[in-house]
């Protein structure tokens, strides 16, 4: 009897020795994980937009200048830059010192003028008289008329031509072509300014971005299409435009066209803005980012195989369409299965 | 009586008091030699190659072949010493080979090869540079290499570029050894500043890629500029400074076609990172039940010449050893993954071991037979042989190897027949008791045998002697063996003349008595009696003597027909039991660096399911540290990134049961399994046991022109993939490269009035890349490269790159063009490899064997038969050829080459030596019996070798190589020695006037027990050499042979006496007293 509790103790026993053996035989480090059915990604060939990076820059749809008409001195300058300003608005004044001599030269001739003018007017108010009198023939009152007429007349020109130069002083001033902002106004006051030259440049119109593009892409270009931006250039203000307007013109083989969009900062005026315009499609191999491990600088993709184990692949990636997808150039076929980093 | 040479000799110093003095000198001196004498384990076979590598950019494979390689080896081949020409062509590439004959000495080689070169440069063509000229022989394999790799779970974040930083200043420490020769690092990633420069960024800016080189060289230069007086000193002046940081670089500024102000920052990424070469290397190791999975880099050191393996390597473990903890950090592990001083030294060691071994054998196997006091003597003269021809091999310049240490193995046993016959004449002569001096004696008994013993070693000398001469590789590979067991003959013939006999007077306890059962002409044992029963019969009348002969004739036929049925196969040496494999894995060209590591992690996911692999290091893209396999394989210039490799390290020899090839055999069926794409191939390459070849079997097909020759090499592959036991089928043509052309479109260029050249220049610098100087740290740091490089994620075909601006347009209000604008991309595929020897043009088909068949002659036999029946459509049936290129090549010819080609050579002039050998035997017989018929009589036990050779194989299961034909070749002298001793003595009784059968039997009987003792010695020392797997065939041969040939010779001498002499007297029954 005691024998035999004490060969089924031992029996037990060792019976628990055996199972504690097989339990603690654990996996080694790094034998082959099997991965979760959830989270699985099959790679395929996807078709995504072929976006061709272009240069832009942001500006305006036309830019004014604000044009000395005479030359002379800037003796105003009423705007600074970044001022924004009203069509018409007076922006500076130029004179030009011989003008206004000129001026007084021409209101001398008026007083001149207007002195023959109330002579012929005396002459001609006492030779009326006279004749009323029958004491001059009519021949003499027409002739003393006439020469009345002639200094009115004189009188009036000289006015006329002293208004003319007056008003090409008045053109000194300067006014805002447009209602804009304006983006220079650095000429000093006090310096000599050409006629035409340009005194404050001020943007005329909305603000767009302007693409330029090689004129064998020109195709791509449609109005209506979506431009992608890059907000970084923008202040974030915005990240995609609509093609407004395609300039008809080759300039220097290259193409113009404007891209509007909501919100665009009016105080970058000139800032280089990179655009990406879709010119086509194209084939890639695309998976989120978190099917990416990145390790020592090399990018690994983790692979499930047919029976379910997974194994880290190395592979070469690029920049996806959108922030988290990344494309894979090689490494990985279409057909393979992916997980996601950080499934056991 | 007439003393002659020996008795002359042992006269002069059997009393003399130097003898002891030579005696203990010679012992000294051998000591020395083993102590001092390189080691190695394989002797060095030097053939030097030299290859010319001559860039010809933009170049298609047959125009580079056309206007470099053709003119380039005409210019090769007369170079005095070159054997062959090799030309390796491809698309902007092109590197010819000359491979010089053996033993030539690689300086000279070297040498001859520059000063030719240089005489034609004035012939090189436009726009071709000058050559690069590497000279590579057998003392710049590595013999060491060390791999770093991190610990698993070991802080600290290890890439491999910190291990690249690690392994570099490793290697100028390790320079520090003496007589460290080349080193390099395999594998690992260095730091570099790369300036990546964003296209639409340059766009946006308006920064030309010229631009943005020219900048950022200009500001990197530093230089010095004169002296200059200040405060009435010199003061030396340096202009310029160089950049030392990413941010440095970042701020410098550009010039702008917008004249804007643009800094590098604004149009290129600088980042400090790892170089992104198109190479990776990383290590498996197994832990435990599991496997580590580490990045790698691979530190390999080769020897200088004339150094001794051993030295080195353990002298860099000593210096590693002291590093560890300093320099090497603990969470880095430094495997040691190749020591070829460590396997010579353990090689050695054993060998030695069972020359030991051998030795003691034989001299318990002389107690027992002769008595101890000749055992005794035995077993000073042995080892004084040994260390005497030690040291005259070690100034020969011989090395301890492998074949030399058999050679001495083997000639144990015949070496000690001269003292034998000595010792024993010695003894008999003292036996007699007629009253002469224990000195006197000896003398006589000396002269008495002498002539026969000179005989007896000129014979064993004249067999072994002519295989000095086999041409090719195995001539170095086999050279120790004539030189080494020749020398062991002529120094055993002075030892035993001079020493034997002082030792025996020295060593006699009683002047006269005999102590044992000594060999008298009148006293006979059991032995003795069977021989008499067995031979008697055979002797009994003509009849029987003559149908014994038939039947011997018949039997020696047969074991020859052996071959042709295949019961015994050939080869020209089996695989040794090594403790490397190597996996090569080509991947059809075009295959990028993650695919070649995807299939590289699949072979290395198999191989690790082989019980027997403790680690496994993996190379993509980049090649493996190479041996000499790989020397002649050129498998150092696999370096692109298709290609790949895994260096498997096997368990010791001792810790395994099975043998590596075995193994090999297993890992072959295993990666069959791997699905590869059309066009790649993995191979199991193991280290060949002798010279090394491109491939075991190898099929070059000539032509007319590249399209038969293609279509016949692809009908040859297609043949070499249908036979079973050929694997591993390659070809050397390969699979033409996909390729992209980027051609400026010539109106566009005009109507923008840009410059091909800007454009040119601008792709060249972005897509190549270039250095343009080195941001110097100091404090002993690394210089870094700063290099304007695109990144590998940029290195795409589409809008981004188009948008390249690579030149402005002219005029007030230039613009940037962009690379999409002025260039048309087409896809341009590549050429196939064009492949030339000696100035032929040629396609290759290679494979190894493995299973059924080992030899390329079984494989070459079936695929010769394959060719024969396979339908050729249009192209005639192609001549097939074993040695020597067609000299007609209109017609598709197949010239079989490889190891074939070592084997017919080194067959061919074993044969020529051996017929060699045997004249001279002849000669040598002829001079002894002075008769002209009497040495033919000797010389027919040479063919009764081979029945026992073909039992021995076929017990064996061993195939008949290299070894047993020189086994084969060494017995032919050591047995003759047993029919000149029994002719002898059958001579000297006839004149009794006795019966002729009375006069044979007793000459056997006499003689059969010296015979079989010395037979007997021969196979002990051949028995030791039973468990090496390359000369076992030796071992086989000598034991078996020597068996057959021992217990036949005694039956088939007196059987053709009997039939060409007989005087019909029957034997006399007398009984001779016991």
């Amino acid at each position: 009897m005691a024998n035999g509790r004490v060969l089924g103790t031992l029996c037990a026993l060792g019976g628990a020795l055996v199972l504690a053996a097989c339990g603690a035989q654990q996996p080694a480090a790094r034998s082959a994980p099997t991965a979760p059915l959830e989270g699985r990604l099959r790679l395929a060939m996807q078709t995504v937009a072929d976006m061709k990076p272009v240069p832009a820059t942001l500006t305006t749809r036309d830019m004014a200048d604000a044009r000395a008409r005479i030359s002379g001195v800037l003796t105003r300058l009423t705007v600074k830059d970044g001022d924004n300003v009203r069509q018409g608005q007076l922006v500076a004044m130029v004179r030009d010192e011989r003008i206004g001599m000129e001026t007084g030269a021409y209101d001398a001739q008026v007083a001149a003028a207007s002195a023959e003018a109330a002579r012929a007017a005396a002459d001609l108010a006492r030779t009326q008289d006279l004749y009323n009198h029958g004491v001059y023939a009519k021949a003499r009152l027409e002739q003393v008329e006439a020469a009345a007429k002639v200094a009115s007349n004189q009188l009036a020109a000289a006015r006329a031509q002293r208004a003319a130069s007056a008003e090409l002083g008045a053109q000194g001033a300067i006014y805002a072509p447009a209602a804009g902002r304006v983006l220079a106004a650095d000429t000093p006051v006090g310096s000599v300014v050409m006629a035409g030259q340009s005194v404050a440049r001020i943007t005329a119109g909305p603000v767009v971005v302007r693409l330029e593009l090689p004129e064998a892409e020109a195709s791509a270009l449609k109005l209506g299409e979506v431009v992608r931006l890059n907000p970084r250039d923008l202040n974030g203000a915005a990240s995609q435009g609509v093609i407004t307007q395609i300039y008809p013109a080759i300039d220097n083989g290259q193409i113009q066209a404007d891209v509007t969009a909501p919100g665009l900062p009016t105080d970058l005026v000139g800032a280089r803005v990179r655009a990406m315009v879709q010119v086509g499609e194209r084939q890639a191999l695309l998976a989120p980012r978190r099917y990416i491990v990145t390790r020592d600088g090399v990018d690994y993709a983790r692979l499930v195989a047919a029976d379910g184990t997974v194994s880290e692949m190395p592979v070469q990636t690029t920049a996806g369409p959108s922030a988290d997808t990344v494309e894979i150039l090689s490494g990985v076929r279409s057909g393979d299965v992916l997980t996601p980093a950080g499934a056991p | 009586m007439n003393l002659g040479l020996s008795g002359r000799l042992t006269k002069a110093t059997i009393a003399s008091p130097l003898t002891p003095l030579f005696l203990l000198a010679a012992i000294a001196m051998g000591l020395l030699a083993v102590m001092t004498i390189p080691r190695e384990e394989e002797p060095q076979i030097s053939v030097p190659m030299v290859d010319i590598i001559v860039q010809a950019p933009g170049l298609r494979a047959p125009d580079a072949v056309e206007l470099v390689a053709k003119p380039l080896e005409t210019i090769v081949k007369s170079v005095d010493g070159v054997e062959h020409v090799y030309t390796f062509a491809d698309d902007n590439q092109v590197m010819v080979t000359a491979r010089f004959k053996v033993g030539t000495d690689p300086d000279a080689a070297a040498v001859r090869i520059h000063e030719k070169v240089s005489a034609n440069y004035d012939k090189i063509p436009a726009g071709i540079p000058p050559p690069l000229i590497q000279v590579r022989g057998i003392n710049d394999v590595p013999g060491l290499v060390l791999t770093l790799s991190p610990k698993p779970d070991a802080p600290g974040a290890w890439t491999d570029q910190a291990l690249y930083e690690l392994a570099e200043r490793l290697r100028t420490e390790i320079a520090k050894v003496d007589n460290v020769g080349l080193t390099f690092i395999v594998g690992g990633r260095p730091d570099e500043i790369r300036i990546e420069p964003d296209p639409a960024r340059m766009a946006l800016h308006g920064v030309s890629m010229a631009a943005l080189m020219d900048t950022v060289r200009q500001a990197n230069r530093a230089f010095p500029a004169g002296d200059l007086r200040d405060a009435g000193q010199a003061v030396a002046v340096t202009a310029g400074h160089t950049l030392t940081s990413p941010a440095d670089i970042g701020l410098l500024a550009l010039p702008s076609v917008n004249g804007r102000q643009v800094y590098v920052r604004d149009v290129a990424n600088v980042i400090e990172g790892p170089r992104e070469d198109q190479a990776r290397a990383w290590r498996y190791a197994r832990q435990g039940r599991g496997w580590s999975d580490e990045p790698a880099v691979s530190l390999a050191i080769a020897k200088r010449k004339g150094a001794n393996q051993v030295v080195v390597s353990q002298a860099v473990l000593a210096r590693l050893a002291t590093l560890k903890g300093a320099l090497i950090p603990d969470s880095v592990d430094v495997a040691v993954t190749r020591d070829y001083g460590a396997t010579a030294n353990d090689k050695a060691n054993e060998l030695l071991f069972h020359l030991a071994l051998a030795t003691v054998s034989i001299v318990v196997l002389i107690g027992f037979a002769i008595g101890w006091r000749e055992a005794l003597v035995t077993l000073v003269v042995i080892p004084t042989t040994i260390l005497l021809t030690l040291f005259a091999s070690n100034l020969m310049g011989y090395t301890i190897n492998r074949v030399s240490l058999f050679a001495l193995i083997f000639s144990i046993g015949i070496l000690v027949d001269d003292a034998i016959v000595v010792i024993e004449n010695i003894a008999r002569h003292w036996g007699m008791n007629d009253g002469r001096t224990k000195v006197d004696a000896a003398i006589q008994a000396v002269a008495e045998v002498g002539n026969p013993t000179v005989v007896a070693t000129l014979t064993v000398v004249t067999a072994l002697l002519p295989m000095l001469f086999v041409s090719g590789l195995m001539g170095p590979y086999m050279a120790p063996i004539p030189v080494n067991a020749s020398a062991a003959m002529i120094f055993s013939f002075f030892v035993a003349m001079v020493i034997a006999p002082w030792l025996m007077v020295r060593f006699a306890r009683t002047a006269l008595a005999s102590e044992h059962n000594m060999l008298d002409e009148h006293a006979e044992g059991r032995l003795s009696r069977l021989y008499r029963r067995i031979a008697g019969r055979v002797i009994a009348t003509r009849r029987s003597a003559w149908i014994f002969l038939l039947c011997v004739g018949a039997a020696t036929l047969l074991a020859c027909a052996m071959f042709a049925t295949k019961t015994v196969t050939v080869k020209l040496l089996p695989f040794d039991n090594k403790s490397e494999l190597q996996v090569v894995l080509d991947m059809p060209e075009g295959t990028s660096l993650e695919a070649t590591e995807r299939a590289l992690t699949n072979a290395a996911a198999v191989t690790r399911g082989l019980p027997e692999v403790t680690a496994l290091t993996a190379y993509a893209g980049t090649a493996s540290p190479f041996n000499f396999n790989g020397l002649v394989r050129h498998y150092y210039l696999r370096n692109k990134p298709e290609m790949g490799d895994l260096a498997v390290e096997l368990a010791p020899k001792d810790e395994r049961q099975r043998a590596s090839h075995a193994i090999a055999i297993d890992l072959r069926k295993r990666l069959a399994a791997i699905a590869l794409p059309q066009g790649g191939t993995i191979q199991v390459v193991e280290t060949p046991p002798g010279p090394p070849v491109m491939a075991t079997l190898l099929a070059e097909i000539y032509g007319p022109d590249a399209a038969t020759r293609l279509a016949v090499a692809q009908q040859v592959k297609h043949i070499f993939r249908s036979i079973p036991y050929i694997v591993d089928t390659h070809d050397s043509w390969g699979v033409p490269r996909p390729g992209l052309r980027l051609v400026p479109d010539r109106e566009r260029l005009e109507s923008l009035k840009v410059s091909d050249r800007d454009v040119l220049d601008s792709i060249a610098a972005a897509f190549n890349g270039q250095v343009v100087g080195y941001a110097h740290r100091g404090g002993g740091r690394d210089p870094l490269e700063i290099s304007v490089r695109l990144p590998q994620s940029a290195r795409v075909w589409g809008q981004g790159l188009e948008g390249l601006p690579v030149a402005a347009t002219p005029g007030a209000d230039p613009r940037l063009v962009g690379l999409g604008e002025v260039v048309d991309a087409s896809s341009d595929p590549g050429s196939r490899h064009i492949y030339r020897r000696d100035g032929r043009a040629v396609d290759m088909v290679m494979a190894e064997l493995a299973g059924k068949y080992e030899a390329p002659i079984y494989g070459m036999l079936d695929v010769d038969a394959a060719i024969q029946h396979h339908d050729w459509g249009a192209i005639p049936t192609p001549a097939i050829r074993l040695n020597g290129q067609p000299v007609n090549e209109s017609k598709p010819t197949v010239l079989w080459d490889g190891e074939w080609e070592i084997t017919w050579v080194t067959f061919r002039d074993m044969g020529a030596a051996f017929g060699v050998a045997i004249l001279g035997i002849y000669f040598l017989v002829v001079a002894q019996f002075k008769s002209f018929k009497l040495p033919l009589v000797i010389l027919t036990p040479i063919p009764l070798t081979l029945v026992g050779i073909v039992i021995g194989h076929i017990l064996f299961h061993a195939p008949f190589t290299a070894t047993s034909m020189i086994g084969f070749i060494a017995l032919a002298g050591i047995i003759v020695r047993n029919s000149i001793l029994l002719v002898d003595f059958i001579r000297h009784k006839q004149g009794e006037g006795r019966s002729l059968r009375d006069v044979l039997l007793e000459a056997g009987a006499i003689r059969f027990k010296p015979i079989l003792l010395t037979a007997v010695a021969a196979m002990i020392g051949a028995a030791v050499i039973l468990t090496d797997p390359i000369f076992q065939g030796l071992a086989i041969s000598l034991l078996f042979g020597l068996a057959s040939s021992t217990l036949l010779t005694v039956l088939v001498i007196p059987a053709i006496y009997v039939v060409l002499r007989d005087d019909n007297r029957p034997a006399s029954s007398t009984a001779h007293p016991a």
